[in-house]
């Protein structure tokens, strides 16, 4: 079984080759290559990617169950089971050795379940969505080249290779906010997404070379020997020391640098809303489901490196709750679906962070669990309302469509009735055990602001379903005779996930004590948090009690929702009291981009242009004025006769010999 | 058999110069002549770099040696290790890429010949180990050259051409003087020096009678004026006999200077170190070749003016040679001085990095950008050999591989549009994705490459390198101001690929542009393919050049414990 981890990447990886040939081959025909073929190529290989996870998923499953009992038998503690497979060496360079490596266990599968499951579902909604567009055979190569890359960033066996996933991914992201490249603006949005990834992905680099130094140069860079060495209490006293524990915070800081990257928080988060400009299918998959969890999945992973480093964690509580209230404000003004959409992303993955920031590290993945499957049917029912509205994304033109659009009505309505937490949705169970946490372990105010969140969720995700769904048609009346539900390829993603959004939850329904969830990621990061936990210790209040507080949260947002929007009467396309207000507010981190990143640079540029180079010009110059005038001065010998020339050609060779001479006998 | 075999590589591109000269001026016979030339070069190199990468040892697999003018110690000496393996069988690589590539219509005879003499420059270079050919060599690069700019080049060629042309002869002046000095100081007569044990192991030759022979001279065992008897080579392969002592003559060979990095290390000349000056002077000779800020200034004007295959070899082999003659002259000869120096040299492979990126982002026509960003991922090389360690200098090898390859695909591509275009302003294209998709794909590939993207061949380069310059204390400021050129790569060249491709086509005319031809993708797709394999699977590399560095590495390092 083990040997067949590098099918899982190798699967879509296949399919990229394929269909990127025959997307190529076919470019400049009109109709491309014949889309049948494609789409079901571009379908099979990450379906049977799912396939192998789920057969790998059980087991591993029976594998940990054997050692479970035979460890209760024994009374001692196993280690848990996980599949490896290394496929050879990958980089050598001194000391530092390598592998290309993958590694299987409990929390790979999960992200792999939804990342393979979820995305063969978005393969299909694609094959819908996409089908009139001239490059089809493009984008499904591009869908299964972000795929791929993604299985390799969760499934990598340790930093680098999930590096090689993580800029993998970057890269695919890049292809596809660009895919309508006819248009500069695309074009602009995906440069800015993969530079401002590439400043997180430096930040990672430094992190993982910072720990390498700390483990002692020549210790194997996998994940196993990291969270080996982290655990080992003979290293306890090493870490305690104020350099080594300074140049801890210094990596783990630097790592979460490279999380806020990819996973769009606070400070570089401004690419994400401008990313809305690829394709729907891949704002659900790559900027929704799976690709900007990846920071909140490497914090999980070596959350025993993590679990060391208090004060990164405080850091990342912080700016989780900081990202997750301002992306929630910023959500409340958005016009455009999508835009509306990919701020409460943000705002989301702030709260994953919240919990990890805490000590939450299983709590995080939860949610990263769950949102996946709220997030993407939000995202998916908006496409098939654009798709219908023959392309519109403003919602101040929509309005009405419930009746119009059952089913994607019903998804969208599962999607919001788990993102703003009413009972016994996704989110209700994922968002619950955060407040809970952040109560317990991060203090009162950080559990403010997450609750202020959490109603001002509530707010703008209603404030968006009246003003699509509920308020009155404002929709053109040219485009509303074409209003038409979606395929079938595109309803079936989202039924499947729209079910998804109402029940996942309760694989971890804490409350009536199903913590199937936790369990599995108990092995991986369970130590991790005993450490952070037995710091804190004590409980609080009844969990019905808290989960009463979000609820209540949730409740508060709907109704002012309500009250405010209820007729879809507001004066947006006159002056707006909050305009310029909001611009500055949602324009705020692109100001500090420019002014951190973009202002130095300039200015360096600036000085190089100005003052160095015309320097170095100049003391060229000189050289070649004192060239020529040597070259004048020897002309002024030349003039002179033969008998001259000999005597200054002898003089010169006895002084230079006379010289050497002197210098080196 | 195969004595003669190193001779022969260099024979060869002369005996292709000969052809294509003699040969009447048809211009498909000048092509074939150079694209034969170049696959038997690329079968005969490639042969010798398995056989080198498929041998244990670390030292030289093949080498000849002729004493010419012994009185004066100059001798023909050619010698094929791990590090020139590797540079030989990129310039034949390379060398195929550019032939494929279209050559000018006027005087090609000329042209063809001009073009096989450079190799004969390049191919010397790598494989000589007297300084008297490595010198000559290094000329001889300079002359096809200068005539190949001047004569094919653009509407500016001579100046271009005059200015690469003083440059590279400053350049040359300046090791011309080093290598005098260092002939004038080194020892009069036979003195013994102690040589680290895996030196002779493994460059040890057998002599008639069984005894050890390095680099051509016998190896001996004893005090320094005491009892010395000769080593036999059974003893040194069962690890027997140490220290060793190696008698020295004077000659100008690179190996017999390299044993005397200690005897310059103590030498003075005109009030100041030896060691100090020569590798001043040599570092200025390789640093206009790699080329280093600030000596850089003629590469932009000499790409912009150069044909496109010359661009090609330009950026994708003669840039190497001033990396290539670090590592093979001046590190093992000063690796004291290198070390005291070594904040100096980081600090200006940082500053070329930053210099050649920022200026790559103000750039307006396609080939000053290109070569703005060769001068960036140049510096890379040498911010990893002066961090001396075993990542940063495996790092600076295997980022001249991956270098050559990515510069010699955005050169070959920058070329295909500028045959169809007649210009190469980046405002003068924009959506070229909507007329020629494999151009465009392979364009993206080779930015992507160019920007170090992980799984591609410029990734390992520069993670080695930076690395490297981290866990060094004396580059590891300048190592993380090194690290902003990751940011500044990705940035100008997306920026490229983004005006280049995307956008709405804006010159309507471009959209009769033919897509890649097959000349165009034979030449482009075996570099390209090359650049996936080394980032997948860079062991294939790093397997051969990694030994090379940890010898560097062991000889310098021996050498700082030792002194």
């Amino acid at each position: 079984m083990t040997n067949l981890l590098w099918l899982l990447p190798a699967l879509p990886a296949f399919g990229f080759a394929i269909n990127g040939l025959l997307a190529l081959a076919g470019a400049r025909r009109t109709e491309g290559p014949d889309r049948g073929i494609v789409g079901f190529l571009a379908l099979l290989f990450p379906v049977l990617s799912f396939i192998l996870t789920l057969v790998l998923w059980q087991n591993l499953s029976a594998a940990t169950e054997s050692v479970r009992s035979q460890s209760e038998l024994l009374g001692v503690k196993l280690q848990a089971p996980a599949f490896a497979q290394t496929m050879g060496d990958w980089i050598r360079a001194g000391d530092l050795a390598i592998d290309f490596g993958f590694r299987f266990d409990k929390l790979t599968g999960i992200m792999l379940l939804f990342v393979t499951g979820i995305g063969s579902l978005i393969h299909l909604y694609s094959i819908g969505y996409m089908a009139h567009d001239r490059g089809f055979a493009r984008f499904m190569a591009y869908l299964n080249l972000f795929l791929a890359n993604m299985v390799v960033l969760v499934l990598g066996d340790g930093p680098i290779v999930t590096f090689l996933g993580w800029e993998g991914v970057g890269l695919c992201s890049y292809l596809l906010i660009g895919f309508w490249h006819h248009d500069e603006a695309n074009g602009s949005a995906a440069t800015k997404a993969f530079l401002v990834n590439r400043v997180g992905d430096l930040g990672f680099l430094v992190g993982i070379f910072l720990l390498w130094q700390i483990m002692g140069p020549g210790s194997s860079l996998t994940y196993e020997a990291i969270s080996a060495w982290f655990r080992d209490p003979a290293h306890a006293a090493q870490l305690a020391t104020p350099a080594v524990a300074a140049l801890l915070t210094a990596s783990t800081l630097l790592l979460f640098v490279g999380c806020t990257g990819k996973s769009a928080q606070i400070p570089l988060l401004t690419w994400l809303p401008d990313a809305m400009a690829g394709p729907t299918p891949v704002s659900a998959l790559i900027h929704a489901a799976t690709m900007v969890t990846s920071g909140v999945f490497l914090l999980a992973r070596m959350a025993d490196v993590f679990a060391m480093a208090t004060t990164t964690l405080h850091v990342i509580a912080w700016v989780g709750a900081a990202t997750a209230v301002w992306a929630a404000v910023t959500g409340l003004f958005q016009h455009d679906i999508k835009k509306v959409l990919a701020y409460s992303t943000v705002s989301q993955l702030g709260f994953m962070f919240l919990a990890v920031g805490v000590g939450a590290f299983d709590v995080g993945i939860f949610h990263v669990f769950t949102h996946a499957f709220f997030k993407a049917v939000l995202f998916l029912g908006a496409g098939s309302v654009i798709h219908a509205l023959s392309g519109e994304q403003d919602i101040r033109r929509m309005g009405g469509l419930a009746r119009k659009l059952p089913v994607t009505f019903a998804a969208m309505f599962a999607g919001w009735y788990a993102i703003v937490g009413l009972p016994f949705g996704a989110g209700f169970w994922s968002k619950d055990l955060i407040l809970e946490r952040v109560y317990v372990h991060g203090g009162i105010g950080l559990y403010s602001i997450a609750l202020a969140t959490a109603a001002l969720t509530a707010l703008y995700m209603t404030r968006m379903m009246i003003l699509v769904f509920w308020s009155p048609s404002r929709v053109d009346a040219e485009v509303s005779h074409h209003v038409h539900e979606s395929p079938l390829s595109m309803q079936v993603p989202l039924w499947i996930l729209g079910v998804g959004a109402l029940c996942v939850g309760f694989f971890w329904a804490d409350m009536i004590h199903l913590d199937w969830f936790a369990r599995q990621l108990s092995d991986v990061v369970g130590p991790a948090q005993a450490i952070l936990v037995s710091g804190h210790g004590g409980h609080g209040p009844s969990p019905w009690l808290l989960a009463g507080f979000g609820v209540t949260a949730a409740v508060i947002g709907i109704l002012v929702a309500f009250g405010l929007f209820r007729n879809g009467a507001f004066r947006e396309n006159g002056r707006e009291p909050m305009g310029t207000a909001s611009r500055w507010w949602m324009l705020a981190f692109d100001g500090l981009h420019t002014v951190v990143g973009i202002w130095p640079v300039s200015v360096v540029a600036w000085i190089l242009d100005n003052w160095i180079q015309p320097l170095l010009m100049g003391i060229l110059r000189v050289f070649g004025w004192l060239v020529e005038l040597a070259g004048s001065a020897i002309r002024l010998l030349q003039r002179s006769r033969l008998r001259t020339h000999m005597a200054l050609s002898v003089l010169g060779l006895a002084l230079l010999l006379l010289f050497l001479a002197r210098e080196l006998l | 058999m195969d004595a003669l075999l190193l001779s022969t590589v260099i024979a060869i591109p002369a005996l292709g110069a000969l052809a294509s000269w003699c040969a009447p001026e048809r211009s498909d016979l000048q092509k074939r002549i150079t694209i034969g030339i170049a696959v038997l070069m690329l079968v005969l190199t490639g042969g010798l770099f398995w056989a080198q990468s498929a041998t244990a040892t670390t030292g030289f697999l093949l080498r000849e040696r002729i004493p010419l003018l012994p009185q004066w110690g100059v001798a023909w000496h050619l010698g094929m290790d791990r590090l020139s393996a590797t540079m030989i069988f990129l310039t034949a690589i390379v060398q195929f890429a550019a032939s494929l590539a279209n050559a000018p219509k006027v005087r090609f005879r000329a042209y063809h010949a001009m073009f096989q003499l450079l190799f004969v420059g390049v191919y010397g270079s790598f494989l000589a180990l007297d300084m008297v050919f490595f010198y000559c060599f290094w000329e001889i690069m300079l002359i096809p050259m200068f005539f190949l700019v001047a004569v094919w080049g653009g509407d500016d060629r001579k100046r271009a051409a005059v200015k690469f042309f003083l440059y590279t002869m400053a350049g040359s002046m300046a090791m011309l003087l080093a290598i005098f000095l260092l002939n004038v100081s080194a020892p009069r007569e036979s003195v013994p020096m102690v040589v680290r044990a895996e030196e002779v192991r493994e460059n040890m030759t057998t002599g008639s009678g069984g005894e050890a022979i390095l680099y051509g001279l016998p190896v001996m065992t004893g005090a320094v004026g005491g009892q010395q008897s000769l080593v036999r080579s059974a003893d040194i392969a069962a690890g027997r006999k140490l220290p060793l002592y190696v008698p020295l003559s004077r000659s100008f060979d690179m190996l017999h200077w390299k044993l005397l990095a200690p005897w310059w290390a103590q030498r003075q000349i005109f009030g100041i170190g030896l060691a100090g000056l020569c590798l001043g002077l040599f570092f200025v000779a390789f640093a206009v070749k790699v080329p280093s800020v600030p000596l850089h200034a003629w590469l932009p004007h000499a790409h912009v003016q150069a044909p496109t295959a010359i661009s090609v070899v330009l950026a994708g082999i003669l840039l190497k040679l001033g990396v290539y003659g670090l590592i093979r002259v001046a590190w093992p000869l000063f690796p004291g001085a290198v070390a005291q120096a070594a904040w100096l040299f980081g600090w200006i492979g940082a500053i070329s990095i930053v210099w050649g990126g920022l200026a790559a982002l103000g750039q307006t026509d396609l080939k000053r950008l290109v070569a703005y960003s060769s001068i960036s991922h140049m510096g890379f090389c040498l911010v990893g050999l002066a961090s001396g360690t075993a990542q940063g200098i495996t790092g600076a090898m295997f980022q001249c591989v991956s270098h050559g390859l990515s510069a010699s695909l955005l050169f070959l591509l920058v070329g295909v549009i500028y045959e169809r275009a007649h210009h190469r302003r980046v405002d003068g294209f924009g959506g070229l994705a909507q007329v020629m998709p494999k151009f465009s794909a392979l364009f993206l590939f080779s930015a992507m490459v160019g920007a170090g993207l992980p799984g591609l061949a410029g990734f390992v380069g520069e993670l080695g390198v930076l690395l490297g310059a981290w866990s060094a204390d004396a580059t590891r400021l300048a190592g993380f101001v090194s690290a902003t050129g990751v940011i500044l790569s990705a940035a100008y060249l997306l920026w490229m690929v983004q005006r280049v491709l995307y956008g709405p086509l804006r010159h309507p005319e471009q959209s009769a542009f033919a897509d890649l031809s097959r000349t165009e993708l034979a030449s482009l797709l075996p570099l390209a393919a090359l650049s996936l394999l080394l980032g997948v699977w860079p062991s294939l590399l790093q397997d051969v050049v990694g030994p090379a560095s940890a010898s560097l590495w062991g000889h310098m390092a021996w050498l700082q414990g030792a002194w």
